[in-house]
């Protein structure tokens, strides 16, 4: 009964064993589903074969053993940790770092086995799966990829949406302040917690959300004409943001206004904080929504940028205004919330859009969403910073108090975002000198496609040649992974696995 | 269930902590940011910045739906109001904590209140121990004595004595008295339920449970039964007065030090019978002048856990047969029982108890924690339809660590055998090691015992 005295903690190693273990698991299980109910279509289709459809879905259901294993092997290796010891901060982060960075290597092995990508670009494509960027390096999908692959990335966009660990942290009960401390390292930033005391509930109560708005994103496209199996894809790239598409003309594959509309409304959805969403089915009163600030402001550059864009889009619609705002709210929505399906060629726009489109990239959608970027709510923060100021620059006497929603933000939270803003701008530089050095590509579009790599948007603006990353080299590809990894865990989660002092013991 | 602690206090710490592991959920208000931020990191827990008994903090922390209330800030008032207010916004339960000398006489000397001014249960835990303190000042060579079943049924914890009679043979060829059995033992910090073939040794500490009187003849078997004739107390505070207060009239000479004068002048005319020194409790010469060498008990019930221990060992080398001490940590009861102090006594643990008894089922009706938290005793009622009841308990599969110590019924109290059976309504006494909690729940239908 002495606490803690004659006991040793177990190695970081060890301690983080377990969930890493348990999430290959859950990855295994999402295989062997996604194998069986693509196995499941090929077998519905009067065309096709059922060998074929065995052997097409055969590389999702051969990688659910090979993570079941790796699982199983993370958690011998961590067999003598106590279970009632909880992880730390420091061991949590370090235990989600390496779970994002064993999923890009997992979820690229169906690509190797069953198109044969080389492995670089498999875990590139996998990555950009996960972290809903949506980026890809496959020029021709409808070639290349069979079927269960295109669930298959599909299904890594929807599992890394809303996130793995909190997945992990829903359905394991009893983790404790471990699941808390998980949480926290893979949701960093504001308010997407305290939905309710306990982790595991909060967790669950994000993932039903996730769920429920899932169903109902793939019953309006497919009753909007979309195929059933294009409608699981399209529906999972687009409540997690993330951008991959079964067509290699995206959405414009369908042809169907009715289906941009609603993907677009769809994707903004995506894009608004979820606990927004749970106090209005609490609450049952959907005023709450709009007492939100950061919601108002989201709602004020949907619309602003969607006329702005109408009007400087409208030549290229020969004068349409219809078509001109279908195509700029469409746009608006893929980009502010970082999904990256298209309807149209950005490359055409003019440079007044094309600025708008960076722009929107940078800000990201609403904290506690899916979506990618700065987030809403710290631009307003940055920006009530900022005001708050000049203010003091010129009145120092006067005590300047940053109020969101009414409520004060602690200047802790203001350093914070200062901070994550300046680390964004930072690893932008970074990683653009990186990629330029080593593929001597122009500055524009090394820019371009690390900003969209962080932003975990997908198409990358002044692409010279080809709208995908095909054409860069091995170590390019590898360093973008980084790069999305980066910006979907939100910066200090992975930066803090670089700290000496958190591995020293 | 959802729980509101208002208080980060040492208590409010446990409480949460406890809570916690049942898997409850939990949102604890406070004033101080760091207690708050504290909780966080350790604890998987929503904090809240507040004044604990204000309308408008406990509507956010949701005590519309909360199902119980645990106020214990350290200002007894504050949470009476927060407990009052709670009850107002329609929480179903609440528990308020008092531990200031005005709040010593509420519910007599047990020092728990149920329905005090509307409030569902108000304690003090500081008098909870001085009751406990005095239980095992009138009871011979008892550690500790707990009362079960409105005191039909008593559990006793001793300490073998070198020379008793049961050390050394296997319990099954002990011929114990009917009414009475070993329901635990602590060796070296570590607590078993025994089996049959365990052997008790000398130093062990042993938990006796069964009916008071066959008990207090067994006692003689396992420890050395000279009664208290004296006890030294040092610390006039509330543990100290009210012990001393309810050891009055029981032929036990009490001895009590205060160092502080205006409090022992206080204190004296309220206690005719105890002799009340001024002076430190902790200096050795002023115990041998006041013959602490022939106490048989010296309790160390300052408000200072350093103060008590120190006038504990003080009074071992003066010469006092037994020591016990009051602390608030209760996790260290093995290391003080190293440094040779017999009874350690936790108020949080006992104010820890009381709330988590209203966390339980519903059909939990007292609750106690054993040797720091390793084991608990439950009363309960079992209910219809149980998996434990109806059928013979050797049928019953009753998985490692867990002990049915005695079935209550309106005619009597049976400290049961393997033929016997518990029916529906009966009250059972169960004790269970922690890690058996969850089977024992499953044995009477509890999810969470």
């Amino acid at each position: 009964m002495i606490r803690s005295h004659a006991r040793v903690r177990p190695p970081m190693m060890r301690m983080v064993a377990r969930p890493v273990g348990l999430v290959l698991l859950v990855v295994a299980g999402m295989l062997v589903l996604t194998g069986l109910v693509e196995v499941g279509f090929g077998l519905a289709d009067p065309d096709a074969v059922a060998v074929r459809s065995l052997k097409e879905a055969g590389p999702l259901l051969l990688t659910a053993p090979i993570s079941a294993l790796l699982g199983a092997i993370c958690l011998w290796w961590g067999r003598r940790v106590p279970s009632a010891l909880s992880l730390d901060r420091r061991e949590a982060s370090v235990a989600v770092v390496l779970i994002w960075g064993l999923l890009g290597i997992v979820g690229a092995i169906p690509l190797v086995i069953g198109a044969g990508t080389p492995i670089p670009d498999a875990i590139f494509e996998a990555t950009s799966g996960f972290t809903t960027t949506g980026a890809t390096i496959y020029g021709d999908i409808e070639g290349t990829l069979t079927p269960p692959l295109v669930m298959w990335r599909a299904v890594m966009h929807w599992l890394g949406g809303m996130g793995i660990v909190v997945l992990f942290v829903a359905i394991f009960p009893n983790l404790g302040v471990s699941g808390k401390h998980l949480f926290r390292s893979e949701v960093p930033g504001v308010t997407a917690e305290g939905l309710r005391p306990r982790i595991t509930d909060t967790s669950m109560v994000l993932w039903r959300l996730y769920v429920g708005l899932t169903v109902v994103a793939v019953g309006v496209l497919w009753w909007l004409g979309m195929g059933l199996h294009d409608a699981l894809v399209h529906g999972f790239g687009t409540l997690s943001t993330g951008g991959f598409s079964s067509r290699d003309a995206s959405i414009a594959a369908f042809a169907s206004p009715s289906i941009e509309w609603a993907l677009a409304v769809l994707m903004l959805i995506a894009g608004v904080n979820f606990g927004l969403f749970y106090a209005v089915a609490r609450t049952r009163r959907p005023g709450a929504l709009w007492r939100s600030s950061e919601l108002r402001l989201y709602a004020g550059i949907i619309v602003v940028c969607t006329l702005v864009l109408t009007l400087s889009l409208l030549p290229l619609h020969g004068g349409d205004l219809l078509s001109s705002l279908r195509h700029s709210f469409f746009r608006v929505a893929t980009s502010l919330t970082s999904t990256g399906f298209g309807i149209d060629d950005h490359k055409q726009y003019p440079p007044v859009a094309m600025g708008i489109t960076i722009l929107m990239m940078l800000v990201g959608g609403c904290a506690g969403s899916t979506a990618g970027g700065i987030k809403v709510a710290r631009i307003l923060i940055l920006v009530k910073a900022a005001v708050a100021q000049v203010r003091r620059s010129v009145r120092p006497a006067v005590v300047h108090v940053v109020r969101v929603d009414g409520r004060p933000v602690p200047s802790s939270i203001v350093v914070e975002v200062t901070s994550f803003l300046f680390i964004y701008v930072a690893c932008l530089a970074m990683f653009s000198m990186v990629v330029i050095a080593s593929d001597g590509a122009p500055v524009t579009t090394a820019v371009g496609a690390v900003l969209s790599c962080l932003s975990n948007m997908g198409p990358a603006p002044f692409y010279v040649d080809t709208d995908n990353f095909a054409g860069w080299s091995s170590g390019a590809k590898l360093a973008f992974s980084g790069a999305m990894v980066l910006g979907r865990l939100e910066f200090f989660t992975v930066l803090a696995f670089l700290l000496p002092e958190v591995w020293r013991r | 269930m959802y729980v509101v602690v208002v208080g980060l206090g040492q208590v409010g710490l446990a409480v949460v902590r406890a809570l916690e592991q049942q898997g409850h959920e939990v949102v604890a208000i406070d004033r101080d940011r760091a207690a708050l931020d504290s909780a966080e990191e350790h604890h998987d827990v929503a904090t809240l910045e507040g004044y604990g008994a204000s309308a408008r903090v406990l509507r956010q922390a949701g005590c519309a739906r909360a199902d119980l209330i645990v106020a214990v800030t350290r200002q007894d008032e504050t949470n009476l109001v927060a407990a009052l207010t709670a009850r107002h916004l329609g929480t179903k339960r609440c528990v308020a904590r008092v531990q200031g000398a005005d709040w010593i006489d509420i519910g007599g000397e047990d020092g728990l209140a149920m329905g005090l001014l509307g409030v569902d249960a108000v304690f003090n835990p500081r008098v909870l121990a001085a009751g406990e303190l005095a239980r095992i000042a009138r009871s011979s060579g008892a550690l500790e004595v707990l009362e079960l079943a409105e005191g039909r049924v008593e559990v006793v914890q001793v300490e073998l004595a070198a020379g008793a009679r049961v050390a050394g043979r296997p319990l099954m060829d002990l011929r114990l008295p009917q009414g009475m059995r070993v329901a635990a033992f602590v060796r070296s910090g570590q607590l078993s339920v025994p089996g049959g073939a365990d052997v008790l040794r000398p130093g062990d500490r042993v938990f006796l449970v069964g009916l008071p009187a066959v008990l207090r003849e067994a006692l003689g078997w396992f420890a050395d039964t000279r009664h208290a004739g004296r006890v030294a107390i040092i610390g006039g505070g509330v543990v100290g007065s009210s012990l001393a207060r309810s050891l009055e009239g029981t032929g036990v000479a009490v001895t009590l030090f205060e160092r502080d004068r205006e409090v022992a002048e206080a204190l004296a005319p309220t206690l005719p019978e105890a002799t009340v020194v001024i002076g430190d409790g902790t200096d050795l010469e002023l115990l041998e002048e006041h013959g602490v060498a022939r106490a048989d008990l010296l309790f160390g019930v300052t408000q200072d856990e350093q103060v008590n221990l120190m006038g504990a060992l003080v009074g071992r080398r003066v010469g006092a047969r037994r020591t016990g001490i009051i602390v608030s940590r209760s996790e260290y009861e093995s290391i003080y029982q190293q440094l040779g102090i017999d009874i350690v006594v936790s108020p949080r643990q006992m104010a820890t108890d009381v709330i988590l008894r209203h966390c339980r089922g519903v059909e939990v009706r007292n609750l106690h924690a054993l040797a720091g938290g390793q084991a608990d005793l439950v009363e309960l009622t079992a209910p219809q339809g149980a998996r434990g009841v109806g059928r013979p308990l050797m049928e019953l599969d009753i998985p490692r660590g867990v002990l049915i110590c005695g079935i209550i019924r309106r005619d009597g109290v049976v400290v049961p055998s393997g033929r016997d059976r518990i029916e529906a309504g009966d009250g059972v006494i169960l004790l269970s090691t922690a890690a058996a909690r969850r089977a024992a729940g499953r044995l009477f239908g509890t999810r969470r015992l």
